[in-house]
């Protein structure tokens, strides 16, 4: 990058909130991906001004553009792969509204979604999308990557709850969609257009979601599965019975073993899959809901059962799920979490396959799955100096892939696409999907600044 | 010198960033230069060659306050802290400290000089801040609220050897730490009142000195060595049933960072370990005779509220946070209400408030916040430097004041 326009650049927001040193460059190359870049230069914005005057510039000088909120991203779609700036959107941290006689609220998209959650929490609200990684990321990282979470099965993902955006475009236009009103059928869906772009069509500088009434109770039951094919017949039988649970999450015996050695939960190390299982609503429907599940449960061969008695027997319940990616990551260096996804009457074949995979490559490869939703996460262990390792790892992350489109799935259930499976895509997206898409991207940025690189 | 056994941590780091929300700085900056994921990665860079030694890398390694948060939060085992507390050393062998530390170190690792150190801001804040009403302020900490230092030394005064009151019924040694024996003597007098009062016999060598932690953590390791191997001299004995501390960052440093360093060194760390194993804050051996507590069973028609701060080397270093809790809730006359956020750092840690001034206010304002939301009259706590950082930061009216658990526990007990 030139001084003269790096000095522009630094002036735009002044130079505390610019930076080129070295060090500053090596913290901003990387997200939780494998692969790292270093950009030439971060800046720090607060505004949706100075957001479009740093657009302006490099938009005339074709300077590559990264956005990015914590970097907490699985599919390094913030790693800066062409250099230029990287646009760190956490100093716009605000909570500009919670309107609760309507139930919308307005954030800036550097606040993060597990404090905005609580926030909305204190008026009886709730904010759905809930990605594991809540506690970190931003709510402008969630709707570049469209995330989901455990409540999906039941409340769906973030465009689901976008009212509206303010954009600013690769020239510093700034587009604003969609509004304040719930129901919206003016013009085409430009909101959701932005949602899971991934930063490559525009920096999102503002949000308007919708929020929900919070549900005042909810209840958890655990079953211990001798046998994989059991869970998922459990699964499909309680969807089958008209119930929507707020959580339906499943360990496999890789997990469960990893779990157990770690933590000492007492789980069983000799079953195929446990699931854990919320449902969530009001207090005096639950019981009976509970207890229909775990005949289900029983009837499809759940060797154990047990409902929580209470909150704090819940969050012991949940304690195995959420120490599940930290114990596996304690085994071995690097971690790849993957997010194939299938129909979920599939869900059996595709771990079954996974397994297969896994010893074919002779590779450590646990599941947990958010079973309701047949989105699977092999978690994929290796360590990244080993490069005969590493090839046997993504000659297997290839053959889940295929074998998740063969199923009728997906790539990605809700991680993205970014740089880890922009070469998969076409695998996907046939010749008329590919070029729709690559027209919409050069109307849009048809200097291609905006997050270069990765899958546009 | 990075010890080995550290550098390959560095390669387990997933770049997950749950380091993130637990982190002090980063919470208040919002930059990767202040979180522990970004540290961790220009550590790595540098040792890999990719980035030298410059101020501006010193900065981001010192603006850390080695809270361990990250440590306790990182899914795959990274053991941050001694990753930094050895990054420190290289940053300091190098670059050497700023002056005002060069001073603090001499004055720590000498005991005389330290006394008259003590003696001369003693008579400067009765002579000159107090009169004159003064209100500069040192960091975020108006001087009037600095504490004054005891009239002479805590240890000179006790004596060496306190008799347990009644029978006895054990012996532990006191390692007082800097700040009792200079300032907080009140502490002093609590701890030793509470232990014989409980039948124990409290050891008080007089030639203990500074556990040095202030030195070593900032880098100056080598530095710190004699200091660190005449306590362990003095602290290695075979005939006391615990080494009680009052300070967590003593108690921290003598029973996890001292033997790292000696680790990580390469030097002998059996009897590191063996005094290691011994020490115990003072909340953790009053806590074995909770029943005996000879303890005023006083009204609880106007019950005093009280919150407790867990001081960062307490509740993550030596892994103590319930015994202190148990204490307050055995007083009759006290309520307590834990706070939101009791386990986060207040800011302070020692010489970082000074030297990052706009950070630690960030961090200070939201404990004091998460303080004043419990509408306690009193903050208890277990270490010195949070209760100078609290007493210079709770200055509204009608806000706490700030002491050490053991003080409330001594004004309760049975004459």
């Amino acid at each position: 990058m030139e001084d003269r326009v790096k000095k522009e650049l630094i002036a735009v927001v002044g130079p505390d909130r610019a930076t080129d040193k070295p060090e500053d460059l090596v913290a901003y190359s990387l997200d939780p991906h494998i692969e790292e870049h270093l950009p030439d230069l971060v800046l720090y914005p607060l505004s949706t001004e100075e957001v479009s005057a740093i657009m302006k510039i490099a938009y005339r000088e074709g300077i590559p553009v990264t956005p990015r909120g914590s970097g907490t991203n699985l599919a390094g779609e913030t790693v800066p792969v062409k250099g230029g700036i990287v646009l760190a959107m956490s100093k716009m941290d605000a909570i500009l509204q919670i309107d609760s006689d309507n139930r919308v609220a307005r954030v800036q998209p550097g606040v993060i979604n597990f404090e905005f959650q609580q926030e909305v929490a204190k008026y009886g609200l709730m904010y759905p999308p809930d990605p594991s990684s809540w506690k970190m990321a931003t709510m402008g990282g969630t709707v570049g990557t469209n995330s989901g979470g455990p409540k999906t099965l039941k409340y769906g993902v973030t465009r689901d709850y976008l009212l509206g955006l303010t954009v600013v475009l690769a020239n510093g236009d700034v587009l604003r969609t969609g509004g304040l009103a719930i129901k919206n059928v003016t013009g085409y869906d430009l909101t959701r257009l932005i949602c899971g772009s991934e930063g490559t069509l525009g920096i999102v500088t503002e949000i308007i979601v919708r929020l929900i009434p919070k549900p005042r109770a909810s209840r958890t039951v655990r079953a211990d599965f001798p046998r994989l094919e059991d869970s998922s017949n459990a699964v499909a039988a309680i969807i089958g019975a008209g119930i929507l649970p707020a959580g339906l999450e499943l360990m496999d015996r890789v997990v469960i073993s990893a779990v157990e050695a770690d933590a000492k939960l007492g789980l069983p190390t000799d079953v195929d899959a446990i699931l854990l299982i919320e449902v969530d609503g009001d207090p005096e429907g639950l019981d009976a809901q509970v207890r229909k599940i775990e005949k289900i449960l029983e009837d499809n061969k759940a060797r154990t059962v047990m409902a929580a008695a209470n909150a704090e027997e819940a969050d012991k319940l949940w304690t195995a799920r959420r120490s599940a990616v930290s114990a596996m990551a304690r085994l071995r260096p690097n971690t790849a979490l993957e997010d194939a996804t299938v129909p979920v009457s599939n869900l059996t074949e595709m771990i079954r396959r996974t397994v297969d995979i896994a010893k074919k490559y002779n590779l450590q490869i646990g599941v947990l799955a958010h079973a309701g939703d047949g989105n699977l996460h092999p978690l994929v262990l290796f360590d990244q100096r080993d490069k005969n390792e590493l090839q046997r790892v993504e000659a297997a992350t290839e053959e889940i892939f295929r074998a998740a489109l063969s199923l009728g799935g997906t790539l990605s259930g809700e991680h993205g696409i970014g740089m880890a499976k922009a070469r998969f895509l076409p695998m996907e997206l046939d010749e008329v999907a590919m070029s729709v898409t690559r027209r919409i991207k050069e109307s849009l940025d048809p200097k291609k600044i905006l997050n270069p690189g990765k899958f546009v | 010198m990075f010890a080995e056994a550290i550098k390959e941590d560095l390669y387990s780091c997933l770049k997950c960033a749950m380091c993130q929300p637990v982190c002090p700085t980063y919470r208040v900056m919002r930059m990767e230069r202040y979180a522990p994921r970004g540290r961790v990665q220009m550590v790595k860079k540098y040792l890999e060659g990719d980035l030298s030694i410059t101020k501006s890398l010193q900065e981001a390694l010192m603006s850390c306050i080695l809270c361990e948060a990250c440590a306790q939060a990182c899914p795959s085992g990274v053991r941050l802290d001694r990753v930094f507390e050895n990054m420190r050393m290289e940053l300091h062998e190098t670059l050497g400290p700023k002056f005002a530390k060069k001073a603090l170190f001499a004055a720590l690792q000498d005991p005389l000089l330290m006394r008259l150190g003590a003696g001369i801001a003693r008579v400067g804040s009765r002579m000159i801040v107090a009169p004159l009403n003064i209100e500069w302020k040192l960091g975020n900490i108006p001087l009037n609220r600095l504490p004054v230092f005891n009239r002479s030394s805590f240890r000179s005064r006790v004596g060496e050897i306190v008799p347990a009151k009644g029978a006895r019924v054990g012996r532990v040694l006191y390692f007082t730490g800097c700040a009792t024996d200079l300032i907080n003597e009140d502490v002093g007098r609590a701890v030793v009142k509470v232990l014989t009062s409980l039948g124990l016999e409290v050891l008080v060598p007089r030639d203990q000195v500074c556990c040095s932690v202030p030195i070593f953590l900032s880098g100056a390791r080598r530095e710190a060595l004699p200091n660190v191997q005449k306590n362990l001299d003095i602290l290695d004995r075979t005939d006391v049933d615990a080494i009680v501390v009052d300070c967590a960052t003593c108690g921290g440093g003598l029973k996890k960072a001292v033997p790292h360093l000696m680790e990580d060194l390469g030097l002998d760390t059996e009897k590191a370990h063996r005094v290691a194993s011994k020490i115990k804050d003072v909340s953790e051996v009053v806590v074995e005779y909770l029943e005996e507590l000879p303890i005023e069973r006083k009204t609880k028609e106007s019950p005093l509220t009280v919150t407790y701060h867990d001081p960062c080397h307490m509740v993550r270093s030596m892994k103590v946070s319930t015994p202190p809790r148990q204490l307050l809730a055995a007083m009759d006359d006290v309520r307590f209400v834990e706070m939101a956020g009791a386990d986060q750092c207040c800011g302070g840690a020692g010489s970082f408030q000074f030297e990052h001034v706009e950070i630690s206010a960030g961090v200070t304002s939201r404990k004091t916040a998460n303080i004043r939301a419990t509408g306690a009259q009193t903050v208890a706590t277990g270490c010195p430097g949070c209760r100078l950082t609290l007493t210079g930061n709770l200055l509204k009216t009608g806000d706490p004041t700030v002491v050490h658990t053991l003080q409330l526990l001594a004004e309760r007990l049975r004459a």
